[in-house]
């Protein structure tokens, strides 16, 4: 006997080997040396048939066919006319065969794709002429004997044919297979090329006997052996229009792996379509052919069908002869075939359910893991882009499994906190508790009217306008201050000395806010500047700087022979940086220019003749209400300055922050003037008696009353806070 | 009454309406306030844009392109004063659609850069150097400071109120410090008196500045309230 080829590696290996010598793969499947009761199945342990060897079988067939005529009465056949109406063409001449009289189909019924395929084969003739098929000369020698001997026949084998049947059908299959009848010659090769490619996909069950076999093809090699199909059929002589269904179809492509499916291209025949329906292979199919190669194969739990669930059909569907039209005589054979000898239908595989070890069980997650895939159509799953499994559809994904949370069954270690992590994790608990908790509804506003806040307004209205209205001139309500500051003396020696042909810079830094304040503060000194013979050169960082300079010097000076703006400075601190590096390209336009300067710029007047550089101003000035701008100066300027001094008129709110640039060890700024009193004090030094001095009594009555206001307030809280004090006792005491 | 004085006896009026529109907080918000604060901030921006008009774009941009004709424009020395200019506002201008915010990035770079190179070297030269220097004041009875004339005593007192001052105050603004095993951060007894300290120096200053504040608002009401009496006084 020839070895019997892996089908896994295609190793050959002694005939009675279990398994693999090279792979260990089973050379023998399981499921097959169950004895099948039906035996093999013909189709696929089909022998090439000898030519010219009588058939062994005839004699039992032809029983079976008398058994089922003399069972029917003689004049229901003809009365079966709906299912003949149903019956295919090819089935209705058969039984017309059958009809005494009759010779078989008539030449003119040949079907048209017999007579394709033989003028395809080059037969020539006439159809008459062609050989008969071995089954139509069965059958017309069946009817020679007449009805009568096949009925006498058919009663004294009544009570044992199924005995009968039943040894035939465990005959060796050569014997069956002899009873095939042979192919025509015009279509042989088709049956060949048939038959090879059912061997190739269908490993040939080791209880039976095969001569040799053939050589499987490297492409083919990948399959395992697989079960046959089991198929409940009689054995009878079919037809050979019925035989070719059987033929195991092809896997298509798409099923199987593309790569290792053998094309093997059959000519294009038009097939009778009943065959083309049994023929026409379909996913189930090939499904049932691979299954058995699946089962041996590391299976995947979910796969398995358990109770109760709805598994794949247990019969291929392409070998339910229910399914398939058969001619009555072969439909009532099959029902008087007695239960026990029937097809034994195939249960769900008898499967224990996996049973995982302990510790894997361990593992397991629990709460969220899913017993259950849920297998998604094939349409809809995932098609695999990268990896081995590149092209597949609905390979396991193994990220969403690694993704899904799921509760550690395994319980850690318990968490080391130190006091330290615990006081900090009870810190953030309380502040998180903090953010989530409600705030209670804020009490609704009563419509309480402010009275105290009319009362201090009011009176600081009054205190600040009676002088005013009372017209009372400096001096004649609060005194004046007597005592000279002592920051006023570096600043009026300043505008002494300072050279009366270089004009002064004043910087106009604040905004229309303040310019109740720094009029009245600045005026002395620009008064003094302009007294002196100083001629004036404006500028301001601010866009109304340039307006309120002009009031203020309007008052003092004549625009254009003592003072000159070169107007609004754009850019902030780089501005101004640029503006001490080169005065003359940071200010080119001016501001309010007088008429002799009509299309001119205010760098053309004599006032600012020969200067191009900060320090050559004899002075710079800067009025500014808030401490920014005044460092900005301080800062920019002091580098540019050389031996310019730097004079600060500020308001009195900016005072503390600029003041330590004044009493430095070495100054940046080398005067100040600041608040109300010291504007007094100059213009006192100086003799005048302008806007300082008109409010100086207004301002001290405003003061006044703010401080006894400030009193009252602290004698408020005071009072208030020894009766809560007191009650505190008392209630302590009480309690 | 000539033309001149009709329209200034027109803008007193205005002043002291809304002046009066202004005060009328001190009862409670308003419509009044609201107006005049209102009608202020919309006249100070609108002359702040003709300010900027007439004193830095139309004499930086405009006044260039009519007073050196082409041949000016296309001449190299203009290619820094007016052309990179011009390149500069029209990218800025391009922040106004989103779809072109992003070409705006190099004018803004341009400003936030530049700015920042002079605040801080400003700051540094200007002002953090020189007072740290200030604060080493020497304690020689003998120095005179140059600005006040101080000596003796004197400049000794104010050199130690400045140097504790200086130090507590920076101490009070030190929020490291080494935890302890149980878990809780304090500031040594030490450096809990200095931090104290310093706290009194912050709160003087702050007091300073608001008494500071307080009599500007007085000499500034004074001023509102003389205006308005004079505004009515000339009325009548």
């Amino acid at each position: 006997m020839s070895d019997v080829r892996c089908p896994m590696c295609s190793t050959p290996n002694p005939e009675d080997a279990e398994v693999c010598a090279s792979c260990g793969a089973r050379l023998k499947p399981l499921v097959a040396d169950q004895p099948s009761p039906q035996g093999p199945s013909d189709w696929e342990e089909k022998p090439e048939p000898i030519e010219g060897e009588e058939p062994e079988e005839e004699d039992w067939l032809r029983r079976v066919r008398a058994e089922a005529e003399s069972e029917l009465p003689e004049e229901e056949v003809p009365e079966e006319a709906p299912e003949d109406a149903e019956a295919p063409d090819w089935l209705g001449r058969l039984r017309e065969a059958e009809i005494p009289g009759e010779e078989g189909p008539p030449e003119g019924e040949v079907p048209d794709w017999l007579s394709a395929f033989a003028e395809e084969a080059g037969v020539e003739g006439e159809p008459t002429e062609a050989p008969e098929p071995d089954w139509l000369e069965r059958i017309r020698e069946q009817e020679a004997l007449g009805p009568e001997e096949e009925v006498g026949e058919a009663e004294q084998e009544e009570e044992d044919w199924l005995a009968r049947l039943t040894e035939e059908e465990e005959e060796p299959p050569e014997q069956v297979f002899k009873e095939v009848p042979s192919l025509e010659p015009d279509i042989d090769w088709m049956a060949d090329e048939a038959e090879a490619e059912v061997e190739k996909l269908i490993e040939p069950e080791p209880e039976f006997e095969e001569p040799e076999l053939a050589p499987i093809p490297s492409e083919v090699s990948e399959f395992k052996p697989t079960e046959v199909p089991e198929v409940a059929l009689p054995e009878f002589e079919m037809p050979h229009e019925v035989e070719e269904p059987e033929i195991p179809p092809a896997p298509e492509p798409s099923d199987l792996e593309p790569a290792e499916i053998p094309e093997f291209e059959l000519p294009e025949v038009e097939l009778p379509r009943e065959i083309e329906e049994v023929v026409e292979p379909r996913p189930s199919e090939i499904e049932e052919v691979i299954e058995p190669i699946e089962e041996e194969a590391p299976q995947v739990p979910a796969l398995i069908f358990e109770e109760g669930e709805k598994g794949p059909p247990d019969d291929a569907p392409d070998l339910d002869l229910d399914a398939i039209e058969l001619p009555d005589w072969l439909a009532d054979l099959k029902q008087t075939a007695p239960p026990e000898k029937g097809p034994v239908e195939e249960g769900p595989p008898d499967l224990a359910p996996a049973t995982l070890p302990s510790w894997l069980e361990a593992m397991r997650p629990i709460d969220t893991f899913r017993s259950v895939v849920e297998i998604e159509a094939e349409e809809e799953q995932i098609v695999e882009s990268a990896g081995p499994l590149a092209g597949l559809r609905g390979a396991l994904m193994a990220e969403p499994v690694v993704a899904m949370p799921r509760a550690a069954s395994v319980s850690a270690a318990r968490l080391e906190v130190t006091e330290r992590q615990y006081a900090q994790a009870e810190l953030l608990h309380r502040m998180v508790e903090e953010e989530d908790r409600e705030l209670p509804e804020a009490r609704a506003e009563r419509g309480r009217l402010p009275f105290l806040r009319w009362v201090i307004g009011v009176l600081l209205i009054l205190a600040v306008a009676l002088p005013t209205v009372m017209s009372l001139q400096s001096g004649e309500g609060f005194p004046l201050p007597i005592l000279r500051p002592r920051d006023l003396d570096p600043l009026f020696d300043l505008v002494e000395r300072a050279s009366v042909d270089q004009p002064v810079l004043v910087i106009f830094d604040y905004t229309p806010g303040y310019y109740g304040e720094l009029d009245a503060v600045a005026s002395p000194l620009l008064e003094h500047i302009l007294t002196r013979g100083l001629r004036v050169a404006t500028l301001s960082t601010q866009p109304t700087g340039p307006a309120l300079a002009d009031e203020m010097l309007s008052r003092l000076g004549e625009n254009g022979q003592e003072y000159i703006h070169l107007g609004y400075l754009s850019g902030g601190p780089t501005a101004v940086q640029l503006f001490v590096a080169s005065p003359r390209e940071a200010a080119p336009k001016g501001f309010n220019l007088p008429e002799e300067l009509e299309r001119q710029t205010s760098w053309e007047s004599p006032i600012l003749e020969g200067v191009s550089r900060l320090s050559d101003f004899s002075m710079v000035v800067v009025i500014t209400a808030g401490p920014e701008n005044a460092r900005t100066w301080v800062e920019q300027a002091s580098p540019w300055k050389g031996e310019t001094p730097l004079v600060m008129v500020l308001s009195t709110g900016a005072e503390p922050l600029v003041r330590p640039y004044y009493e430095a060890l070495e100054p940046q700024v080398d005067a100040i003037l600041t608040s109300l009193p010291a504007a007094v004090a100059y213009e006192q030094f100086i003799r005048s008696r302008a806007g300082a001095h008109t409010r100086w009594n207004a301002f001290g009555a405003g003061m006044l009353s703010v401080e006894l206001i400030l009193i009252a307030g602290a004698i408020y809280g005071v009072v208030g806070w020894l009766l809560n004090a007191r009650r505190g006792k008392d209630g302590r005491r009480i309690g | 009454m000539t033309e001149v004085s009709i329209i200034d006896l027109l803008g007193t009026i205005v002043a002291a309406l809304l002046t009066v529109m202004v005060l009328s907080y001190l009862f409670r918000d308003n419509f009044l306030f609201r107006f005049a604060v209102y009608l202020f901030i919309g006249a100070a921006s609108g002359y702040a844009g003709s300010i900027a008009w007439h004193n830095v774009l139309k004499p930086g941009l405009i006044d260039p392109f009519f007073s050196q004709g082409l041949a000016g424009i296309l001449d190299s020395s203009s290619i820094m004063t007016l052309i990179v200019p011009w390149l500069l506002v029209i990218t800025l201008l391009l922040r106004i659609s989103p779809l072109t915010s992003r070409y705006s990035g190099l004018p803004l770079a341009l400003l936030v850069g530049v700015g920042a190179a002079v605040v801080v070297g400003g700051a540094i030269t200007g002002t953090l150097i020189p007072q740290s220097l200030a604060s080493m004041d020497s304690l020689n009875p003998a120095e005179v400071a140059p600005a006040t004339g101080e000596t003796g005593f004197e400049r000794i007192i104010n050199v130690l109120i400045m140097l504790v001052g200086t130090i507590s105050t920076l101490s009070y603004f030190r929020f490291s410090t080494q935890r302890a095993p149980s878990g809780r951060a304090d500031l040594s007894p030490l450096m809990e008196w200095v931090s104290i300290v310093g706290r009194l120096f912050i709160a003087v200053t702050f007091g300073v500045m608001y008494a500071g504040a307080l009599s500007a608002t007085i000499v500034i009401l004074a001023e509102r309230l003389q205006f308005l009496w004079t505004a009515v006084s000339s009325l009548w």
